[in-house]
């Protein structure tokens, strides 16, 4: 950084601008002047920081106080991941020792979210959302036959379908993951 | 609030091991930084403590880890005459001059940062490779004490890990740190250390132009919209430009004054860096490179060689600790890396350049008005002062550039939308500092400064120089 002067932000001499003075005034009011036109000034294509203030300064501050009533971190994750946390958190509080979850494909997760994206159905996400439990990925098609238990799912409800209980309807419940995906069964 | 102690003392003993650092190292950089810097040095140490802490195969808690902190901060004072001598230096009286619109600036980009600060307190992880991988990993190392977890050998987790728990560790650590201390969802360091760098760049804006311009471009650099995003999301990507861009601004300073006393910080800056993006050791490469030429006028061939050599040692130091060590010494799994490189081809790299620009440089909405700012500071730079400015600024921001585009060729999966996105943040701090530094804003910061303390400009401009 060699190559511009540096320019010092007091006079030699000691005298400095003062806190209060007319100039100062007038310099602190351009820049709350300028500060409230870009927060507030709505230019398409031109002030990009109003759409950003108001989406995210402005929104969030306006939240601040709604959700920090809501301390429970169970509740802030909802908030924040939706189904993406709930269905896990309800499955994994409804599998009993002995059961391995064969996760769904997002394709058959989504019929239910109306197309809306679907994580949960990812091991990593699954794990992360509840820790670690015996499951299988829908796609490690070579450790399937190892899972015993499915996930019907239905518009704001599902149901824990056990292979060792209901064979024919665990069977029927996976035969909707295969058809849910493009490829069909692997 | 129970994580509220450990929370200040480990800010405490970053704080006081950075201190140490930099006075053991006999730091010359300017006062009005050190502060910041050495809270970000510490935080980077401490990442270092757990990994030791991990290799001694003692379990990670935050006991385990504070007590090694606590063994690097006498460590980093063992010198103590020098140490004594350096901090008395640094505690003599500031010469600091706060106008009213400093602290307008100071309440509203507060007020911005605060916001961030919220969210990253309140919400839980949202991106999803932070789930999937960094934090996801941390979570694990956390409950099983120790980094080789068992999301790495988890029947169900086998062959699907990705490469996203295998990024460059230091975010991960750092969410390591945090849900030791008790924050349930860690992340509370990204406001730590966004304050810790806007801090940074207000001082060194202060220091080159009138106070006034620098609020003015604090604000915009608080208010660049999607930097501010990552201030409180959990990705890897703020983090590594904080720590690549003052790198190379300490390395700037440094050749500013024509020596190299201040090599090893920066190097450990850089260091930060690789530790916290793995490609990020070709960008410090390349850098290092194409600034050698400034770096060989202003300290000398021999002290040019060895300040790269020095840079690129800390670097590939940074990376081999994960990248070999743990990927084949102590995982028993690793990501397949080499799969992602493919063959470079003009064909790409053009395509590469041209989404690069026309999708992610040119949007204002990621940007606020840094990249037009730059462009029009630039172009009245050459045209009125008949000067490009600062030229190691810019030699680091074309060359940064440059890499992100030869990584967005080369690796398979690196996407212009997001992965070269997120790589601008580097160039972002440094546009800012360019435009600080610029021949029109010292100029303008001249005649503002007569102007404000009512005096012709030569008369102001000469009391500067006298």
């Amino acid at each position: 950084m060699a190559t511009s002067t540096t320019t010092s932000n007091k006079a030699s001499d000691g005298s400095r601008p003062s806190f209060f003075g007319v100039r100062a005034l007038a310099l602190t009011a351009a820049m709350l002047v300028g500060y409230w036109l870009l927060i507030s000034v709505e230019i398409d294509r031109v002030n990009p920081y109003q759409p950003f203030y108001e989406n995210r300064i402005s929104f969030y501050y306006s939240k601040i106080d709604t959700f920090s009533r809501i301390t429970s971190l169970s509740q802030r994750m909802t908030l924040r991941h939706s189904y993406d946390y709930t269905v896990p958190k309800l499955v994994s509080e409804r599998l009993r020792q002995g059961d391995v979850l064969l996760l769904p494909p997002a394709a058959y997760a989504e019929q239910v979210t109306r197309g809306n994206k679907v994580v949960w159905t990812d091991p990593r996400i699954f794990t992360y959302m509840v820790g670690r439990m015996p499951m299988v990925a829908w796609d490690d098609t070579a450790r399937r036959s190892v899972a015993n238990t499915a996930i019907l799912l239905e518009l704001n409800t599902f149901e824990i379908i056990r292979r060792g209980d209901a064979p024919q309807r665990y069977d029927s419940v996976v035969a909707a993951y295969a058809a849910a995906t493009s490829g069909g069964p692997r | 609030m129970a994580a509220l102690y450990p929370f200040v003392l480990t800010l405490v003993l970053q704080w006081l091991a950075g201190f140490g650092v930099m006075a053991t190292l006999r730091s010359t950089l300017p006062r009005s930084i050190v502060a910041p810097i050495a809270l970000l040095l510490g935080a980077f140490l401490e990442t270092l403590v757990v990994v030791a802490v991990d290799r001694l195969g003692i379990g990670l808690s935050f006991t385990s880890v504070s007590l090694g902190m606590t063994l690097v901060v006498l460590a980093t004072h063992a010198r103590w005459s020098v140490v004594k001598s350096w901090y008395g230096t640094l505690v003599s009286s500031p010469s600091v001059s706060i106008r009213m619109y400093d602290v307008v600036a100071f309440i509203i980009a507060a007020y911005l940062v605060f916001v961030g600060m919220w969210a990253a307190y309140y919400w839980p992880v949202t991106p999803f490779d932070a789930m999937a991988g960094i934090d996801l990993m941390a979570r694990q190392s956390v409950i099983d004490g120790t980094l080789n977890n068992s999301v790495l050998t988890d029947p169900a987790l086998a062959g699907r890990l990705s490469n996203q728990p295998f990024y460059a560790p230091f975010a991960m650590l750092q969410q390591v740190i945090y849900r030791l201390m008790g924050w349930p969802f860690g992340q509370l360091w990204l406001p730590v250390m966004s304050f810790a760098f806007f801090w940074v760049m207000w001082a060194l804006f202060r220091r080159y132009a009138h106070p006034f311009i620098a609020d003015v471009l604090l604000l915009l650099l608080v208010m660049v919209p999607e930097l501010h995003g990552y201030t409180y999301l959990l990705q890897t990507d703020f983090l590594n430009a904080v720590y690549v861009s003052i790198g190379v601004i300490i390395l700037g300073l440094d050749i500013e004054r024509r020596d190299n006393k201040n090599l090893v910080i920066a190097a450990l800056f850089m260091a930060a860096g690789c530790w916290s993006r793995t490609e990020t050791i070709a960008v410090i490469g390349l850098g290092m490179i194409a600034s050698f030429p400034l770096l060989r006028n202003a300290v000398g061939m021999r002290k040019a060689l060895s300040s790269i050599g020095v840079v690129i040692a800390a670097s590939v130091t940074a990376f081999a600790i994960w990248h070999v060590w743990y990927f084949y010494g102590v995982f028993p799994v690793r990501p397949e890396s080499g799969t992602e490189i493919v063959g470079f081809s003009i064909a790409k790299f053009t395509d590469v350049v041209s989404a690069t620009f026309g999708d992610v440089i040119a949007d204002m909405g990621l940007w606020g008005w840094t990249m037009p700012l730059f462009v029009l500071v630039l172009a009245l730079s050459v045209l009125r002062n008949k000067s490009v400015g600062d030229r190691w600024l810019l030699v680091w921001t074309i060359t940064i550039l440059l890499a992100l585009e030869i990584v967005g060729t080369l690796f398979a999966s690196a996407v212009v939308g997001q992965t070269i996105r997120r790589g601008v943040f580097k160039l972002i701090p440094l546009m800012y500092l360019f435009m600080a530094r610029s021949p029109v804003v010292s100029s303008l910061s001249a005649a503002l400064q007569a102007w404000e303390l009512g005096r012709g400009r030569n008369t102001a401009s000469n009391q500067r120089k006298g």
